[in-house]
């Protein structure tokens, strides 16, 4: 789906400045996030649904007194998930706002620095706005998830309407 | 700054409120002299914060209320109903000039100042006629701080050993830095000594000060430290002057520096006038420092307090008050709101312990029982004590009552008292804070609609004067808010005929007494033939049902004619929890608001479904046409598993349906139809809108005690997508209600 891009040059002035990005798995990809948004990680439980909700919002959890949703970052992607899979976890992020989301995704894998020199930015008409760049460490290729759409999608912010219209009654 | 100026707000916000009580007092006969000063204590902060930040209107505004009230305060002025009635009115100018500082109010009308003024200004000539400003003035406005202050009006400093006869008082006053501190001021203390004697023995009056501490070098003066002290004679002029007298005087100021009265025969011991300079000389010296020099002069000098010092006077005026009271602190509503989530995690956790113990075993182990019990005591100890760290007494939204009273009647005309009653009952901050308009309305609507104007009053043989009364109590976990009036009640004939006219009820309903009372809630009625500047601004009385039904409260009235009406607010102690049902729906546990619950019953199906023309079912209660609603899919709950649709599919199968008959705020009903049952309990309101948007038909989400999350109904929009499809709308249910 997100096919390599060809280089381009940094723009942002960034380059040098590394990030530490936690990096996780949904089916066989590798995906990542920074470290500094990362509230808690946590095990997966079964979480309420909620009525007339985005396809990909698997319901709300209890996290110590906050209702948190929780977002199934496979459906959101559109990636198949692992089957089978006991140990999903729910890595809980915080937006700037204070907007407090889960992703659950397939496992975590660990932590590496990123030089953002090394980011390569995707281009909006390959149709992932869900991520921001691409990455190589060594072989691998690893995703950088857009978080802000993510929860920018979550409170309705944007795309709005497009999923929220609730079912008619049967 | 700002922040600063928002903390004067905030004070001022506090202050205005007690100034109010205080006059209250007054007019209640019941005022004591530290109301007086209370009060006093009040215009002199407001005036003095005003001046720090510049805000002219303000302090010129708060400066001739001050000096008004200092008339009170000496007890030049004796008040009666018609002062009390002038502080009141410039009570609400003030308030009004703080609101426009603040930016929240509009612009004060110019004519209205003066007027108070003037009328101010006649009580403090009526105190002490315009020539003696400097007695009058404690404190003089921050502006007029020049020489004038040092004059000691007229203390005579000569032949202190003449005129001993009687044997005098020797008061040796020694101020401590504290004093000044306070912005209190040593030449205030000393005019009150001179005050208390009498004209025709002043002669006997003398003052010495003590200028030993003081440095030889003006450039090793330390600023902050109090030097001075006073040795002052004071005749007991024939048993006009006691001691006890002359420690009132430093009342105020007797923490905060030393005092000893003794009494001298003839001559006065320290009468050595002659070598000391008389404290004229003295004083001047130390205040005609070069201000550059000595930037922090005025805490040595007993000077009036400064252009600097209001700020500090104001802190230190508000502390002694504190500290009258009991003692309390300011706190972040976050942080508290921080605190009470936390409990309840605290309650969850303990819950979730206490079955993992059981289901483990072991429970048996008595000692682990008791401790336990314990835990579980002190952690409900604890949820008791955080609530009530957010209750606050009602009396901050009934205190204003007081002016919406007096201004309403002013403009209708009329002579009503507002009696206030249980003003310290508690209840929970949000709901004070959203109980302030509906309560305006309603006692606007009180003093406009239900006290009758003094001549008919005077026809019934009632006094001219009406009465309100406002009165808060607790009853079985809620908090009910009565108001009642003395006026003529309800006129039910008259209510009927408009709600005939506006299309509210059929002309032939029959209605009970206590339908045609509610009559008055349904929306677009209005019993005024004339919309009045006071209650008819557009909204209803329907308007208040609906906002106090959004505080999870409901209304009631009594009314008996020519006798009087009473509106009873029913509340919740708390918007942070909330009475529900909890029921089953396909697999998921959701909380139905008990208040929005009529009855409980069990449908046979399908005798007892009607499907109308357009697919609706409905069901008949008691000749009652009432909508179904099917809960599951109404909010596309998935089918969880097979052996779950299957049950869910056996409900719609099976001869029986449980239902709960739910009714929104004006009045429409529908029935819900849910799987089960489960409980009833008390659950904690939290919002899921701040991590989601909004989810139609659901208001709020709670977590109950295994931790899980639950859903709230939205009961009104539930039953308002429904029921227009029905076409039931409120009106109409009205109608059905009378038949």
């Amino acid at each position: 789906m997100d096919e390599k891009q060809p280089v381009q040059p940094d723009t942002d002035g960034t380059a040098g400045h590394k990030e530490q990005m936690i990096i996780f798995v949904i089916g066989d990809q590798e995906y990542c996030i920074p470290i500094l948004s990362i509230k808690e990680i946590r095990e997966y439980e079964k979480p309420t649904y909620l009525p007339h909700c985005l396809p990909y919002v698997e319901g709300a959890i209890n996290i110590r007194g906050n209702i948190v949703t929780v977002v199934n970052l496979a459906k959101y992607l559109d990636v198949p998930a692992q089957t089978d899979n006991e140990r999903r976890v729910v890595i809980v992020i915080e937006s700037d706002e204070q907007t407090t989301c889960g992703l659950l995704v397939d496992g975590v894998v660990g932590i590496t620095d990123i030089l953002l020199s090394d980011v390569q930015p995707i281009s909006v008409e390959g149709g992932a706005a869900e991520l921001s760049g691409l990455v190589t460490v060594g072989e691998r290729v690893i995703r950088i998830l857009q978080l802000d759409s993510v929860i920018s999608q979550l409170l309705g912010q944007e795309a709005a309407g497009t999923a929220t219209t609730p079912t008619a009654l049967s | 700054m700002d922040d600063i100026l928002k903390i004067f707000f905030e004070e001022c916000d506090e202050l205005l409120p007690e100034l109010e009580r205080g006059l209250g007092e007054l007019s209640d006969d019941d005022a004591s002299k530290e109301t007086i000063n209370a009060i006093f204590r009040v215009a002199h902060s407001i005036k003095g914060g005003a001046a720090s930040f510049g805000l002219e209107r303000l302090v010129r505004f708060a400066h001739t209320y001050e000096s008004a009230l200092d008339c009170l305060r000496s007890e030049t002025v004796v008040p009666n109903d018609e002062i009390v009635r002038i502080f009141f009115s410039a009570m609400d100018v003030l308030s009004d000039l703080v609101a426009e500082a603040k930016g929240t109010g509009d612009t004060v009308d110019d004519e209205r100042i003066d007027d108070n003024i003037k009328k101010l200004k006649s009580i403090i000539e009526m105190g002490n006629g315009p020539e003696e400003p400097a007695s009058s003035e404690t404190s003089p406005v921050p502006e007029n701080f020049e020489p004038v202050a040092f004059d000691f009006g007229g203390f005579d400093f000569d032949e202190p050993e003449e005129n001993a006869e009687g044997g005098d008082f020797s008061v040796q006053f020694t101020p401590h830095s504290d004093l000044y501190v306070r912005g209190d001021d040593a030449r205030n203390l000393l005019l009150g000594l001179k005050e208390l004697v009498p004209e025709e023995h002043q002669d006997g009056f003398h003052v010495v000060c003590d200028q030993e501490k003081l440095p030889a070098s003006l450039n090793e003066l330390p600023a902050e430290e109090a030097l001075l002290s006073w040795t002052v004679t004071v005749p007991q002029a024939d048993g006009q002057v006691t001691e006890e007298q002359i420690r009132e005087v430093f009342d105020w100021v007797d923490d905060v520096c030393d005092l000893t009265i003794t009494t001298t025969g003839g001559n006065g011991p320290d009468g050595g006038g002659d070598g000391s300079l008389p404290p004229l000389e003295e004083e001047p010296a130390s205040e005609e420092e070069p201000p550059p020099a000595q930037p922090q002069k005025e805490t040595v000098a007993p000077t009036p307090a400064p252009k600097v010092a209001p700020k500090e006077e104001k802190k230190t005026a508000k502390h002694v008050k504190k500290a009258e009271q009991s003692p309390s602190i300011r706190v972040d509503l976050n942080r508290i709101s921080m605190l009470m989530d936390m409990v309840g995690e605290m309650v969850i956790g303990q819950a979730s312990l206490e079955s993992v113990l059981e289901k483990s075993g072991a429970l048996d182990n008595q000692e682990l029982l008791k401790s336990l019990s314990v835990m579980r005591s002190l952690t409900r100890d604890i949820q008791d004590a955080v609530m009530a760290v957010r209750a606050q007494p009602v009396r901050s939204v009934f205190q204003r009552m007081h002016r919406v009273v007096r201004e309403a009647s002013n403009l209708a005309k009329k002579d009503i008292a507002l009696v206030l009653e249980g003003e310290e009952t508690e209840i929970d901050r949000t709901l004070i804070e959203n109980l302030t308009d509906p309560l305006t309305h309603m006692l606007r609507n009180a003093v406009d609609h239900g006290v009758e104007s003094p001549e008919k009053r005077r026809e019934a043989g009632k006094s001219e004067q009406g009465t309100i009364w406002l009165s808060a109590y607790h009853r079985s976990g809620r908090i009910l808010i009565d108001i009642k009036d003395d006026g003529g009640g309800i006129n039910r004939e008259r209510v009927f005929q408009i709600a005939v006219q506006k299309g509210i009820v059929a002309p032939d309903a029959q209605l009970t007494e206590d339908e045609v009372n509610e009559l008055i809630f349904a929306p677009g009625f209005s019993t005024a033939e004339k919309v009045s500047d006071l209650s008819g601004r557009g909204v209803g009385m329907d308007v208040v049902k609906q906002a106090i039904q959004n505080l999870g409260g409901h209304v009631s009235i009594k009314s008996t004619p020519g006798e009087g009406t009473l509106f009873s607010l029913s509340l919740p102690l708390t918007l942070a929890v909330l009475d529900g049902m909890l029921i089953e729906c396909r697999g998921s546990t959701m909380v139905v608001p008990v208040t929005s619950v009529v009855e409980l019953m069990t449908v046979k199906v399908p005798q007892e479904i009607h499907v109308i023309p357009d697919g609706t079912r409905v069901i008949l209660v008691r000749g009652r046409c009432i909508p179904l609603i099917y809960l599951a899919d109404a909010l596309t709950l998935p089918w969880i598993e097979q052996k779950e649709k299957s049950a869910a599919k056996r409900t719609e199968q099976e001869d029986q349906l449980i239902v709960l008959i739910v009714e929104n705020e004006a009045g429409a009903r529908a029935a819900l139809v849910v799987d089960g049952i489960r409980d009833q309990a008390q659950v904690v309101i939290k919002s899921i809108e701040k991590n989601y948007r909004r989810i139609e038909g659901i208001s709020a989400a709670t977590i109950l005690g295994d931790g899980s999350v639950s859903l709230i109904l939205d009961i009104s929009t539930l039953i308002a997508a429904t029921t227009k499809r029905v076409d039931t709308r409120a009106m109409e249910q009205l109608v059905r209600n009378a038949a």
